[in-house]
């Protein structure tokens, strides 16, 4: 007699990969709720490993470092409170930095929810160019930057493409690299390698988008936009807003595009926080370093707690 | 019964592990890069009982490239590990200041012994050691890049005296001259003239501000005399003052050279076209330096007393650190001679030229800063203008990044 | 209804469009790698020359095809691949320390209730979404107090702990039906026995994903060796390639196509997986 779990062991697939009916791919399978857990002590084993290493090389030099933000430097520290961080918003070119990044995620993050929202519809009008255009679009996400840094280079210079196509709309050809304009090209960089993997977060919340209600409303004459508008987004709220966070969190990542192009010294409208971390912590002055990050990291638990607020309550 | 057995072991095992720890060796760590240095000293036959020797005393030194301890030998200073027990520091070094005024040293002078040392030496080198009022290192090592070696014998031979290579058209003269005569260069080693542009950064950054204007009529004429680079075909390729014998006739050095070519006296180098005679000169120092976070400071004591004591010893010393003969003389580290080094006469004129020099330490941006000034020099690439745009630029980032909070 | 069919055609225009100008620097950066050396320098040569009057297109098609540069790349001069090999140790060394980690804990916060789980994986998260700035310092006294500032372990040790792997097997995990489990309970496996025979298995696309984005990721690793390795020559490609571009142009593309190669042949075999991974994302329900 076959036993139960030599039948299971068989089964090569998690559940969400049954072929359904949806054209538009993603996973059909709701999630399954966890109705029992198994006793908690081999948890801990199994957690052991990654813990252990993320106490070690994360979260306790973390703690131990904060010392460096409320002390002055030097053999006898002396305790100084928030006069660090105080004097960090104070200088210039720290505000010029968090201005740049500010910058930068205003523009990245809505640019991004367009772009995705856009094409997802586009993608989920259309059937059967869907698949190859997921593909393609996550490709980037994939690729080094570092590839891609000089064709990008290549597109936005004085005599490229991106000055022709622009001169057809009747723009004066605009030096991209020389001047602060720089940050416009950083920003396209970083679109082209980010927005793949948005769409696809978005275009798999689409499942849950009932087909009888956009059915009646293309029934009632509604237009592509108009059922996008009114029926889709309405009903995938918190996965824009989950987007919308894990691009603003992203954004920071864009140090890496910056860094490619610019250096470490870059021209003014591209230097931001993480410039300035380095470059403080290349002069010792860990004081700043300590200050910045704490920042960053205040920053991201309040966005990140913000997230399970919102999920929550959009459970119910 | 047991129990008694069982104490008398215990008692036994306390007495054998604090005796171990008696005869334990204690092993200093000394971050330093120059092996003949220290093979000087252990050569030099001190043993284990001397009186200066370190009892129980073992240093490992790391004789390799500074870029690879560097690094962390700062995390190391700033988040107070006891690995480190002794460190070099350069004065060009672009944290040297930091290190410094944030007290990362242990005060000198609190140690007899070597006072001594420090009362001996001419005073502006006791000078660069100091900071504050605390003495905060020995002087291992001091570079006078803008120091020329002269001589005076061999330049007589073809008529000139010091003061005629005072400018450089006299320089350029000279180098005719002697040319003209002698089958050797008149001159070993490269004379640097990025040093010209290095001396000129250094010199003119403001510590207290963090600025350094470069767009001033005095750079740019600095820059202008290298364009021409004609004081190049003076140089001989190989770079090298240890190649050059005692008897070999070569008039001029530059750098330090040891102390053997005693017939060498210190000069300034040429001064370039519009500069005034009364322009000073940097030097750079490296220090060996206590690190206040180490735990065997007693150990760290002795063997920078026995760095000193070493320091008399002519083989590796810079030749100009102690004013006196007889405190030469008093070398006494088993199995050295003292050589008769200068005449008193050469010790006074030292004296004076010790006073045109200068010690400023390096800023943050420096590194970069001279790299920019040297791709000039070397490549010449860039217009004059653009040059001193960039580095401009540079050195206001950077200026805005360090002055945090300071107006 | 023709309104339809027009509209149709334009999205699928419009879609074709962007896959298109999503591939095409990688496909340009291939196609400059096949093209003569003498060509490319000339065709960038007026990089950054404003004076000319007229706009240059977009070299598609070269004139003049040739394998010189991957011969100058691979054989004659083995200088990239030194570095190519850096990255190749360095992602490898990630992926598999990940292999060996990130599973377990996955399985611990997805089958297993204990105190704090949710407060754990909260912190995973935030951790996760932080940016390298924010525990470049933690990172680095921690790699100094062992010594491994400098050293290509610096790269790998910490990448292994990255709470990105967990975070997305933990999805994959949370997926599988209860009833599995519990069989395998009933027929007396141990949990090590549930998660190696069974689990992992079914979760083997999302391990398959967590592999492709984690070498992704590792590859396109730039932040971290400039923070924690001082010796150039341990330094990945992806970091020595933007130094040297403006050096030896034609070359670079040879280096680039290379170093783009590995990346995107592991997305294109698992394409499916890799796109279902990202599509799982979600916060934990809690």
């Amino acid at each position: 007699m076959k036993t139960k779990s030599a039948r299971f062991i068989k089964i090569k697939q998690v559940p969400g990969r049954r072929p359904c009916r949806s054209p538009y791919g993603g996973s059909g399978a709701p999630m399954m709720k966890l109705t029992q857990f198994a006793k908690s002590k081999p948890a801990l084993l199994f957690l052991a490993p990654s813990l252990i290493g993320l106490l070690f090389f994360y979260i306790y030099p973390f703690i131990t470092g904060l010392r460096y933000m409320f002390m002055s430097s030097g053999f006898h520290a002396e305790f100084l409170g928030l006069h660090n961080i105080m004097s960090l918003f104070r200088s210039e070119l720290f505000q010029t930095a968090m201005f740049n990044n500010a910058i930068f995620t205003l523009a990245v993050v809505p640019a991004t929810l367009i772009l995705s929202l856009v094409f997802a519809a586009f993608v989920w009008e259309s059937m059967g160019a869907g698949r190859f255009f997921r593909s393609a679009s996550v490709m980037p996400y994939v690729a080094p930057t570092v590839a891609v840094v000089l064709l990008w280079t290549l597109f936005f210079d004085i005599n490229g493409p991106v000055n022709q196509i622009l001169s057809w709309f009747g723009a004066e050809r605009m030096d991209w690299v020389g001047t602060s304009r720089l940050r416009w090209l950083v920003i396209t960089m970083y679109l082209w390698k980010n927005t793949g993997f948005n769409i696809i977060l978005i275009l798999a919340s689409m499942n849950v988008v009932e087909k009888e209600v956009l059915e009646s409303a293309t029934l009632e004459g509604a237009n592509a936009f108009r059922r996008m508008v009114w029926v889709v987004i309405p009903q995938i709220l918190p996965t824009i807003f989950f987007v919308t966070t894990l691009s603003m969190v992203n954004s920071f990542r864009i140090f890496k595009e910056a860094y490619l192009i610019g250096g470490m010294y870059p021209d003014e409208s591209l230097y931001t926080v993480q410039h300035f971390m380095y470059n403080q912590f290349a002069s010792l002055n860990y004081n700043y370093v300590v200050s910045a990050s704490v920042i960053f990291t205040l920053f991201v638990i309040l966005l990140v707690g913000g997230l399970y607020i919102v999920e929550a309550r959009s459970r119910r | 019964m047991p129990k008694r057995l069982l104490l008398c072991l215990m008692v036994l095992l306390l007495v054998c592990t604090s005796c171990a720890g008696q005869s334990k060796d204690v092993n200093i760590m000394c971050l330093s890069v120059y092996e003949d240095t220290f093979d000087a000293i252990h050569r030099a036959g001190v043993a284990r009982d001397d009186a200066l020797a370190p009892v129980n005393c073992l240093t490992e030194e790391d004789y390799t490239d500074y870029a690879d301890w560097y690094d962390s030998m700062y995390t190391g200073l700033l988040t107070r590990s006891d690995d480190i027990d002794i460190y070099w520091l350069r004065s060009t070094d672009e944290k040297a200041y930091k290190l410094l005024k944030d007290h990362y040293f242990v005060d000198l002078s609190q140690d007899k012994a070597m006072m001594e040392y420090y009362d001996a030496m001419y005073p502006e080198i006791r000078d660069w050691c100091t900071f504050g009022d605390e003495i905060f290192g020995f002087p291992v090592f001091i570079h006078y890049p803008m120091g020329l070696f002269i001589n005076e014998d061999q330049m007589k031979d073809v008529g000139y005296t010091r003061e005629d290579i005072r400018t450089m058209e006299g320089f350029g003269d000279f180098c005719d001259a002697w040319n003209a005569s002698q089958p050797t260069p008149p001159i070993e080693g490269k004379l640097f003239l990025h040093n010209y542009v290095y001396d000129y950064l250094l010199s003119h950054y403001e510590r207290a501000t963090g600025e350094l204007n470069l767009d001033t009529p005095a750079f740019r004429s600095i820059l202008a005399q290298f364009g021409a680079s004609q004081y190049f075909e003076y140089m001989p390729d190989s770079g090298g003052w240890y190649t050059v014998e005692l008897d070999t006739p070569i008039a001029l050095l530059t750098g330090t050279p040891m102390a053997y070519k005693r017939q060498y006296i210190p000069a300034y180098f040429p001064l370039l076209e519009g500069e005034s005679p009364d322009t000073k000169r940097n030097v750079s120092v490296t220090w060996c330096i206590i690190n206040p976070s180490s735990r065997n400071k007693e150990q760290a004591f002795a063997y920078m007393r026995l760095l000193a004591e070493a320091s008399k010893y002519d083989k590796w010393t810079n030749p100009l650190m102690y004013r006196d003969e007889d405190f030469y003389a008093s070398a006494f580290l088993r199995g050295t001679t003292f050589n008769n080094i200068y005449s008193d006469e050469q010790f006074e004129m030292v004296g004076g030229y010790l006073d045109g020099f200068y010690l400023k330490y390096g800023f943050t941006g420096y590194g970069d800063v001279r790299a920019i000034f040297d791709l000039y020099i070397m490549d010449g690439n860039q217009t004059l203008d653009e040059t001193i745009a960039e580095a401009q630029d540079l050195l206001d980032t950077i200026r805005q990044e360090q002055y945090i909070g300071e107006d | 209804m023709w309104k339809r069919r027009v509209y149709q055609i334009l999205v699928k225009i419009a879609i074709y469009t962007a896959s298109a100008a999503a591939l095409l620097p990688l496909v340009l950066a291939m196609i400059y790698s096949v093209t003569s050396p003498s060509e490319i320098t000339q065709y960038f040569s007026w990089l950054g020359d404003s004076a000319r009057p007229e706009f240059l297109p977009v070299k598609v098609v070269p004139d003049t095809l040739s394998l010189r540069q991957y011969y100058d790349v691979l054989i004659e001069k083995l200088y990239y691949l030194r570095y190519l090999f850096n990255s190749a140790k360095y992602s490898v060394g990630i992926v598999l320390g990940q292999l060996a980690v990130a599973p377990l804990a996955a399985y611990a916060f997805s089958r297993f209730k204990f105190k704090f789980r949710d407060g754990l994986f909260f912190i995973y998260i935030v951790i996760m979404m932080l940016p390298f700035q924010a525990y470049m310092l933690a990172n680095y006294f921690a790699l100094d107090s062992i010594g491994l500032i400098d050293s290509g372990w610096s790269l790998i040790v910490p990448g292994i702990f990255s709470p990105f792997s967990v975070f997305l097997l933990r999805q994959y995990m949370v997926n599988v039906p209860d009833e599995i489990m519990e069989a395998a309970s009933i027929d007396g496996a141990g949990p090590l026995m549930k998660l190696t025979r069974i689990m992992l298995p079914m979760v083997s696309p999302g391990l398959a994903a967590m592999v492709v984005l984690a070498f992704a990721e590792s590859w396109n690793m730039v932040e971290q060796p400039l923070l924690f390795i001082n010796d150039k020559y341990k330094y990945p490609l992806s970091l020595i390639l933007q130094e040297i571009t403006p050096v030896s142009m034609p070359d670079v593309f040879a280096a680039i196509a290379l170093f783009v190669a590995f990346p995107v042949l592991l997305f294109l075999i698992f394409n499916e997986d890799v796109v279902r991974g990202i599509e799982n994302i979600k916060l934990p329900e809690s």
